[in-house]
């Protein structure tokens, strides 16, 4: 902890602290972890922007399905490069300690493939295919997948979920809050 | 319009704008940056400023709130901020900041931290705002609660005693999951609680047992043979050893009182993580309302990070998707012989576990019922004498931990005969399990205490062991009825057996089933299609409720019990570890973990309350054994407590004292207030049903109030000539952002 604590002011971690759902100790964890993924850049520069793939050798982040997706939408420039900050603030949402309804609202956004702030048919097959893979599923089970999903969520009858429908069902799951974490 | 212009109109929120849409927009803009949602909403769909939505929502928010906007309403603001990239946050926030004074001032900044976290900004943001909140420094008092606050949560995290284990069980959730994780967390808490339990029990009992410096007990020339640990027997493990008398403590009064003590805290520390538990899962087991979403969207689990892992966890997922589609098909009308068949096997698989169950309880009780040859080991025997004389001392252990091993695979055998679905398959044999589990420890511990019958004089059924029984040996058997014998003691080494033979019993099966089949695999001796087992979390997990349920009905036999289990759950952690580290996949059936999580402590609950209610009975009921023990003297264990026994004799004034508890204690009192309680719980559960049915109710009105929104809406938006070329989709992607501002804006009202 001696090396890196000379890295940010006392200012900038009780800053941090207040901002995201970590304690000092870590925040600072978190900072070694992404020094390791590109020291040299970071030695220079702490807030150094990385770029999405090496942002993606992060073994937590390496085997998601949804890496792109989640590296998207928590760097600040939108197009995957994350600085310490934003990893910071990727973190303090799937850490353990963050409430519900932020990790559903962050869950929404990257489940959101299109980025039009609803759930369509399209973003919800991508999803299904990201999930199953190569042993996927043949036609008539996707649809009637698909089918029973805006059957269950889909309050308006638009064939999409919008957030307040996602949110709905989502904040209800009991294991949401258990599978929607990354631990450091 | 196409959905860019559209995008645009919307970005224009912000800036005064240099087209106006409509007369009505440039009034309703008047009311500036609050109003900006409403605003755009007049501004894109001209015939809709007059709509009811705008008027209403636009006139409520100046009523209530007047000109200035309030922390939450900016803090709202900053959450929709990504509908209206343009809105200058800072500015915003720095000119509401400086029209407050004092304490208004003051609460603002305060509101605006405690609620800048949760909002969906990125952090440089964040940051900024924040800068411009604290650079006055009035908040002293804010950064007092903040340090109490961040002291208290790095309390939390940073005593690496309370988590030992993490970083084993972080490996583990890398390739297996959060599911298995669970069983260790589980098994962690056992070891915890357990080690409270055995300290304090050590310190008030052992510890000044102790200080009379007395170790082992002196056999009598009486020839008392009890015991089979030899020096075991006699040491501080057992209760045999506890004097009644030490200087300046009273030992008896401190064992009775400790032990209730210590079951209370067990019992309080089980009910308040449970309520605290279900609290937080908002009640949420009305079934699985959204089987589908839910499995869709919470199913995959972020902690796996292993490739191996996350490959093992699609393929199960995927298997549990084909599953439930195949399930709603399936809901198809059965012909009717088909259904009688599977009623005629439902009905006999039935039969047949009861037969089980009886048959196993019947065996158990037999088998403690037999006096065990009280033979000392000989080592210089040969084998075939050495394994009769094991045998005979671990007979009952091992009846019990046989029992425990075959009878729950036969139920599982079974259910796949009854052609259920998957998930009520899994409930059956759980609770058939479960059922089995704490007949067969009811049955062990009272036909245990059977042998304390013994004292009042009752024989025993002596049986003839099986094997021949030398002549001297049978006055050893007539006499195991005589009073000096240690019954306390006896009951305690059964249980302590029966702890050290499950233990067994455990890593043999593992070696055996788990590990055997792992280098089978890996070496490809075997020409089949073998997979490596899998990591079953309900059976272990009913394993260690079952072992617990043990250690709290040895605990008032055996002080030290809960420091063997201790003792066992370490042992049991790291072999578990290992074996799922190097011979076990995950499992390919996901039982829910979550739920689970107040399940297990629920099974923990009841199993402490059906151990419990034996040892009390046998205190309340049973003399204490004459020779040994703290208790040698009384009449009964609780006795021990001077009020409980001077009411044998109280003066003749206060006699109706015990003149009304006797009578509280008869029929004619328990059995109206068992009534009035059966009462009081179905009126809870009518008024829970009632509160469901409340709850459709409501569910229902929300997807009707939102078609009727939604089509009001919609409608409005097609008469606009511009935008009635809008197809379907766009017209979504239209109603979507709609929909999720009305909501944004019904939040609000």
């Amino acid at each position: 902890m001696g090396g890196s604590q000379s890295v940010f002011s006392e200012q900038e971690l009780s800053d941090y602290q207040e901002l995201t759902y970590f304690t000092k100790k870590e925040i600072l964890h978190v900072f070694k972890r992404f020094q390791t993924l590109d020291p040299d850049s970071v030695e220079r520069d702490k807030n150094a922007k990385l770029n999405r793939e090496t942002i993606l050798k992060l073994p937590e982040l390496q085997v998601n399905p949804f890496n792109d997706r989640i590296t998207t939408v928590f760097s600040s420039a939108g197009d995957g490069c994350m600085t310490f900050e934003d990893f910071l603030d990727m973190m303090s949402v799937f850490s353990d300690n963050a409430p519900k309804n932020v990790k559903v609202e962050y869950a929404f956004r990257i489940y959101d493939f299109d980025e039009d702030d609803v759930i369509s048919g399209k973003d919800l097959r991508e999803v299904i295919n990201r999930l199953t893979g190569e042993q996927a599923l043949n036609d008539e089970e996707m649809e009637q997948l698909i089918q029973n999903i805006l059957e269950e969520a889909d309050l308006d009858d638009d064939d999409s979920l919008s957030f307040a429908e996602f949110e709905h069902v989502i904040s209800k799951a009991p294991d949401f809050i258990n599978s929607f974490r990354i631990r450091l | 319009m196409e959905f860019n212009e559209q995008s645009n109109l919307l970005r224009n929120g912000g800036d005064r704008p240099t087209t106006s849409y409509g007369g009505r927009a440039q009034t309703v803009r008047d009311a500036e940056e609050y109003s900006y949602d409403n605003s755009s909403f007049a501004v894109d769909y001209e015939g809709l400023s007059s709509s009811d939505l705008v008027e209403s929502s636009r006139s409520r928010s100046k009523s209530i709130l007047g000109e200035r906007e309030s922390a939450s309403d900016i803090l709202y603001r900053l959450r929709y901020s990504f509908l209206d990239p343009d809105l200058d946050s800072e500015h915003v926030i720095s000119e509401t900041q400086d029209c407050l004074t004092g304490q208004d001032k003051l609460r603002f900044k305060e509101d605006i931290l405690e609620g800048i976290r949760e909002v969906c900004l990125p952090m440089k943001q964040k940051l900024r705002i924040r800068r411009i909140i604290t650079t006055d420094r009035v908040n002293r008092r804010r950064d007092q609660n903040s340090k109490k606050y961040i002291s208290s949560k790095s309390r939390k995290n940073g005593s690496g005693f309370l988590h030992l284990w993490e970083s084993s069980i972080t490996k583990l959730t890398a390739y297996f999951g959060s599911t298995v994780a669970s069983y260790f967390t589980f098994l962690r808490t056992l070891f915890f609680l357990n080690l409270v339990t055995g300290i304090i029990l050590f310190s008030f009992i052992g510890v000044p047992q102790i200080t009379t410096g007395e170790f082992l007990l002196d056999l009598d020339d009486k020839g008392k043979t009890f015991g089979h640990f030899g020096d075991l027997s006699y040491s501080m493990l057992f209760y045999g050893i506890y004097q009644d008398a030490v200087d300046g403590f009273s030992l008896p009064l401190s064992y009775f009182l400790t032990w209730i003590a210590v079951n209370l805290l067990t019992v309080l520390y089980l009910a308040s993580s449970m309520y605290l538990r279900y609290r937080r899962s908002k009640l949420s087991d009305t079934g699985s309302d959204f089987p589908f979403t839910w499995s869709m969207f919470c199913y995959f689990d972020f902690t796996i990070n292993t490739k191996a892992g996350v490959k093992d966890h699609l393929k199960a997922f995927c298997t549990d998707l084909k599953e439930k589609i195949r399930e709603e098909k399936s809901l198809e009308v059965v012909a009717w012989l088909k259904k009688l068949q599977i009623y005629f096997l439902r009905l006999v698989s039935n039969v047949i576990v009861l037969g089980l169950l009886g048959g196993s309880g019947y065996l158990i009780y037999y088998v403690a019922q037999q006096e065990p040859d009280e033979r000392d080991v000989d080592f210089n025997e040969n084998l075939k004498e050495l394994a009769k004389e094991i045998y005979e001392r671990y007979r009952l252990a091992a009846v019990v931990a046989i029992l425990k091993l075959v009878v729950p695979s036969i139920f599982k055998l079974l259910v796949k005969m009854e052609s259920y679905q998957p998930r009520t398959e899994l409930k059956f044999t759980l609770a058939r399990t479960t059922f089995f589990h704490y007949a067969s420890l009811i049955v062990f511990i009272t036909s245990l205490t059977k042998k304390a019958d013994c004292i009042d004089g009752q024989e025993p059924q002596i049986t003839s062991t099986p094997s021949s029984v030398p002549s001297n040996h049978s006055t050893n058997n007539s006499t195991s009825c005589a009073t000096n014998q240690c019954w306390e003691n006896i009951v305690g080494e059964e249980i302590f057996k029966l702890i050290l033979v499950d233990l067994g019993v455990c890593i043999a099966v593992g070696i055996l089933f788990d590990v055997l089949i792992a280098v089978f695999v890996r070496t490809r001796t075997c020409c089949c299609k073998m997979d490596y087992s899998e990591f079953v979390v309900t059976s272990n997990v009913l394993d260690l409720v079952y072992g617990q349920g043990l250690v709290w009905l040895g605990l008032y036999f055996s002080p030290l019990m809960a420091l063997v289990a201790v003792v066992k759950l370490f042992i049991v952690f790291y072999f578990r570890y290992f074996v799922a580290r190097f011979a076990n996949i995950p499992p390919k059936k996901m039982f829910r973990a979550s739920r689970s999580g107040s399940f297990y402590l629920f099974l923990l609950l009841i199993t402490w309350i059906l151990c419990f209610i034996p040892v009390v009975y046998i205190l309340i009921e049973k003399t204490p054994s004459v020779d040994c023990g703290p208790f040698a003297k009384k009449d009964r264990a609780y006795k021990v407590i001077d009020f409980l026994d001077s009411l044998d004799d109280l003066p003749s004034w206060l006699s109706w004292v015990k003149d009304a508890l006797d009578y509280i204690a008869t029929a004619i009192v328990i059995i109206p207030v068992i009534v009035v309680l059966i009462l009081l719980v179905l009126y809870y559960r009518v008024k829970s049903s009632s509160y469901n049915a409340l709850i459709q109710e409501l569910r229902r009105q929300l997807v009707f109030e939102r078609k009727i929104e939604r089509k009001k809406v919609f409608a409005k938006a097609l008469s606009v000539p511009a935008l009635g070329s809008l197809g379907k989709t766009t017209g979504s992607a239209v109603t979507g952002e709609m929909s999720r501002k009305t909501s944004a804006v019904t939040f609000t009202a």
